[in-house]
C-alpha cells in the first residue's frame, strides 16, 4: 500500500507541476490561483455566507420549489445571488480537493501536519453535505434525484426501523418538517465549517486566509460576471409519481450518483468506506519509516542567546521561549518535538547557529559548504546555485554552476552565502520554490528578509550584494531557472571574478533582537 | 506583464469559471422515456401475533401484582408474505417480517418493480403468516390485496399503498401527486 501511495503521490506531484509552470506562466507565481487553493476555499465560504444570508431572507419551508423560482424570478439580485451561490459552492469543493491534493503531492499529511489533513477532510466532508442539504433545498427534479438517492443509501443501514426512502414515494406531501430539518443541516453545517477551520489552521503560525487582494477580487468578480450573465435556471419541480428523466446535476456533488443508483447501495458504502479509509490513513501510508523519518530540531542551549528569533520565524509554533536553567539569565528556546515538521527554518533564523535539525543547523551548512567546495571546486567565474531540494534546481546540470542542494531555502544560513562568496565563487544563485509554493510555508520570505531586509541572522554588509542572487523556480521550471543561471553567469563575467580569502572566519555573534515575544512579525 | 499572456491568463480565467459554472448544471438523464415503475409503499402499524396461554395460580404468584395477566399473552411481529402478479407472472415474493430488534416495529413495505409503459393486470397481496394457535392483534386485517389495471406512460410510477380503511391496499394512479 506504501508502494502504491508513493507512486500516486509521484504522480500527483509530476501533474501538479506540470499545471504550476502553466499557471506561472500566465498568472505569475504571486497570483498563481494553484498555490492559493486553501485561500481560494475560505473565499468560497464568505462568499457562501453573504449570498446566502440573502437567500435565506425569501426561502419558505411550506412552499420551497415555488420560494426559490421566486428568487430566480428576482432579475436584479435574487437571480444571480442563486446563481453565485451555486457557482461559489463549486469552486469550494475544487479548491478543496486541489488543496488536498498539493499537500498529498508534497507529503505534508503526516506527523504534526496529520491534524491539518484530518480535519481538512473533515472540513471537506461537512462542506460536502452543507452542498448536498442546499441542493435538496429547492425541491426540484435534482433535489428529488438527491433525496431519494440519499434515502435509499440510508435505507439499508440498520439504523432506522422504518425504511426513511418511503417520505419521497408521493403517497403524501413531504412534511415541511423535513425541509426544516435540511434548512437547518444547512445553516447550521457552516458553523461546524467554522470551527473544523479553526481547528485546521491551529498549528500554524501568521495563518494565511486571504489570496492576494488581485486574486481575491478577480475570482469574486469572475464569478459574479457568470452568475449575471449566464445564471442557473430552474429544473421542473420534484414529482414524486414520476421518474426524473433529464436533471440538471452539480457535478461536484453529484458525481457519484448516477453509477449509484445503477448498484446496491451496499457498493456505494463500499466505496466511500475505502475513500475515506485510505485518505484517512494517508497521513499513516506518507510516513517515513522510523529511520528515514526527518527528526524535529534541537536547540544547543550554550549557543541560544535567547533572541526569539526562532521563535518568531517557525511556521508551525513549534518554538517556546523558556527560562534558562543553566545558571544564565534569561530566555532560551526550547522546541516542541510533536509540533515540528523538521522545516530547518529555525536554522536559518539562529545567527549563532544553536538551533535545527540535526546534521542540518547553521554549523552543518557551514561543514557542507567546505566539503562542496573542496569536491566541486567552482571557479571565480562560475555560479554556484543553492538549491531547494523540492524546486527546479535538483535534477538538471547547468553549465558552469555546480549545485548544492539544501532542504529549504528557508533553513539556508545566510553565513553559507558569505562563506561562498568569500571563497571566491564567481556568484551565489538561491533557487527557492515559489514563495506560496514553499513546502515549509515561510522559508522563501525568510530567505529575502535576511539577505535583502537586514531581518535577524542577516547576511553582513560585508558580502558583496551583486554576488548573491535570490531567484524562485518551482519544480517544473528548471527551464526557466536555467535561463536565470546564465544570465546572472553573463553578468558576473562582466563584473569580474569573484576574489576568495585565504582563511574565511565566520561571526556568529547574535546581533540585538529585532522583535520581541507577542509581535507579530511580518 | 506582455500583452499575450493579459490575454491568455483572462482567457483562462473565463474558460475555467464557465467550465466550473457548467458542472454546476450538467445535464444527466436518469431514467429513459421508455422506463416506469410499480411502486409498493405502505405500514402497517399494531400487526402483532399474540399467543395465549393462562398461567397457573403458582406461576401467577411468582409474578409482582402488576403483571400477573390472567390471559399470559405474549405478542411479537407478525409476518406477512408479499406476492405481486403482473399479467399473470409472478414477479415479487417475499416473506416482510417485522423490523426491530424484537420484531415490534411498524411493518413497512418499500418495493420498485420496474415496468416498460404499457397497461397491465396487476394483483398484490399481502398475506400474514399466522402460525397455529396465534392471531393477530384486533383490527390488523390478515390479509389487504389489490388487483386492477394499471396504464403507465414513460417515467411514469404507480404506486400501490394502504387505503385510509388501513384494510385495503389502493391504486395512486400516476399523475396524482398529493
Amino acid at each position: 500500500m506504501r508502494r502504491l501511495i508513493g507512486v500516486a503521490r509521484r504522480l500527483t506531484r509530476a501533474g501538479l507541476a506540470r499545471l504550476d509552470r502553466a499557471f506561472n506562466g500566465l498568472y505569475t507565481a504571486r497570483f498563481n490561483p494553484i498555490y492559493h487553493s486553501g485561500a481560494l476555499v475560505v473565499v468560497s465560504l464568505v462568499v457562501l455566507l453573504v449570498s446566502g444570508l440573502y437567500l435565506l431572507l425569501f426561502y419558505r419551508i411550506g412552499a420551497p420549489y415555488a420560494s426559490v423560482e421566486g428568487l430566480a424570478d428576482q432579475a436584479w439580485a435574487g437571480r444571480w445571488i442563486r446563481s453565485l451561490h451555486r457557482y461559489v459552492s463549486d469552486l469550494a469543493i475544487v479548491a478543496a480537493l486541489v488543496h488536498a491534493l498539493r499537500m498529498f503531492a508534497q507529503g505534508r499529511s503526516w506527523g504534526p501536519r496529520a491534524l491539518a489533513w484530518v480535519s481538512g477532510l473533515a472540513l471537506l466532508f461537512v462542506l460536502y453535505v452543507c452542498g448536498w442539504t442546499g441542493y435538496v433545498m429547492v425541491w426540484d427534479a435534482q433535489a428529488h434525484v438527491l433525496a431519494a438517492e440519499g434515502a435509499r443509501l440510508f435505507d439499508v443501514l440498520p439504523i432506522f426501523s422504518e425504511p426513511i426512502g418511503r417520505a419521497f414515494v408521493g403517497d403524501q406531501p413531504v412534511p415541511a418538517a423535513f425541509f426544516f430539518l435540511n434548512l437547518f443541516a444547512h445553516v447550521a453545517l457552516p458553523v461546524g465549517v467554522a470551527l473544523i477551520l479553526w481547528i485546521h489552521v491551529s498549528r500554524l503560525a501568521r495563518t494565511y486566509l486571504l489570496p492576494p487582494r488581485p486574486l481575491l477580487w478577480m475570482t469574486v468578480g469572475l464569478f459574479t460576471a457568470v452568475a449575471v450573465l449566464w445564471p442557473v435556471g430552474m429544473d421542473a419541480p420534484a414529482d414524486l409519481r414520476r421518474l426524473p428523466g433529464v436533471v440538471s446535476l452539480d457535478i461536484a456533488y453529484g458525481f457519484w450518483v448516477p453509477w449509484a443508483r445503477t448498484v446496491h447501495p451496499a457498493w456505494v458504502w463500499a466505496a466511500f468506506l475505502v475513500v475515506a479509509g485510505l485518505t484517512l490513513a494517508v497521513p499513516l501510508l506518507q510516513r517515513p519509516r522510523p529511520e528515514k523519518r526527518p527528526p524535529p530540531s534541537v536547540v544547543e542551549e550554550r549557543f541560544c542567546t535567547g533572541c526569539e528569533q526562532c521563535y518568531h520565524d517557525c511556521p508551525y509554533e513549534a518554538i517556546r521561549m523558556v527560562p534558562r536553567t543553566d545558571g544564565r539569565e534569561g530566555w532560551v528556546a526550547r522546541v516542541e518535538p510533536t509540533k515540528c515538521v523538521s522545516c530547518g527554518i529555525c536554522a536559518g533564523s539562529c545567527a549563532p547557529m544553536g538551533v535545527g535539525p540535526p546534521e542540518r543547523t547553521g554549523r552543518d551548512q557551514l561543514a557542507g559548504v567546505r566539503d562542496f567546495l573542496d569536491r566541486e571546486r567552482p571557479g571565480p567565474e562560475d555560479v554556484v546555485v543553492v538549491g531547494c531540494t523540492q524546486g527546479a534546481a535538483v535534477g538538471p546540470r547547468f553549465a558552469g554552476a555546480p549545485v548544492l542542494p539544501v532542504s529549504c531555502a528557508g533553513s539556508l544560513h545566510t553565513s553559507v552565502l558569505e562563506y561562498l562568496v568569500r571563497a571566491g565563487v564567481g556568484g551565489v544563485l538561491v533557487a527557492s520554490c515559489p514563495s506560496r509554493d514553499c513546502w515549509n510555508r515561510e522559508g522563501v520570505i525568510w530567505l529575502h528578509a535576511r539577505v535583502n531586509d537586514g531581518r535577524e541572522a542577516e547576511l553582513r554588509s560585508r558580502v558583496d550584494r551583486r554576488r548573491v542572487r535570490l531567484a524562485h523556480a518551482a519544480e517544473g521550471e528548471a527551464d526557466r531557472l536555467a535561463a536565470e543561471v546564465r544570465s546572472y553567469r553573463a553578468e558576473v563575467l562582466l563584473m569580474g571574478g569573484g576574489e576568495g580569502e585565504e582563511r574565511i572566519e565566520i561571526d556568529t555573534l547574535c546581533e540585538v533582537p529585532v522583535v520581541s515575544i507577542g509581535e507579530v512579525t511580518k | 506583464m506582455n500583452t499575450a499572456r493579459v490575454i491568455g491568463g483572462s482567457a483562462l480565467a473565463v474558460l475555467l469559471t464557465g467550465a466550473l459554472s457548467w458542472t454546476s448544471r450538467v445535464p444527466v438523464t436518469f431514467t429513459e422515456p421508455d422506463q416506469a415503475l410499480l411502486r409498493l409503499s405502505w405500514r402497517l402499524t399494531d400487526a402483532v401475533l399474540e399467543s395465549c396461554r393462562p398461567p397457573s395460580e403458582e406461576e401467577l404468584a411468582k409474578l409482582p401484582v402488576h403483571m400477573r395477566d390472567p390471559r399470559g399473552c405474549t405478542g411479537r411481529g407478525a409476518s406477512f408474505v408479499l406476492r405481486v402478479l403482473v399479467d399473470g407472472t409472478e414477479v415479487a415474493l417475499d416473506t416482510v417480517r417485522a423490523p426491530g430488534a424484537r420484531a415490534d416495529r411498524p411493518l413497512t413495505v418499500l418495493r420498485d418493480l420496474p415496468l416498460a409503459p404499457g397497461s397491465y393486470d396487476v394483483d398484490v397481496a399481502f398475506t400474514a403468516i399466522l402460525p397455529e394457535g396465534a392471531r393477530l392483534s384486533p383490527g390488523v386485517p390478515p390479509e389487504v390485496v389489490w388487483s386492477g389495471p394499471v396504464r403507465l406512460r414513460g417515467r411514469d410510477v404507480a404506486l400501490v399503498g394502504l387505503a385510509p380503511s388501513g384494510r385495503a391496499l389502493e391504486l395512486r394512479r400516476p399523475g396524482t401527486a398529493p
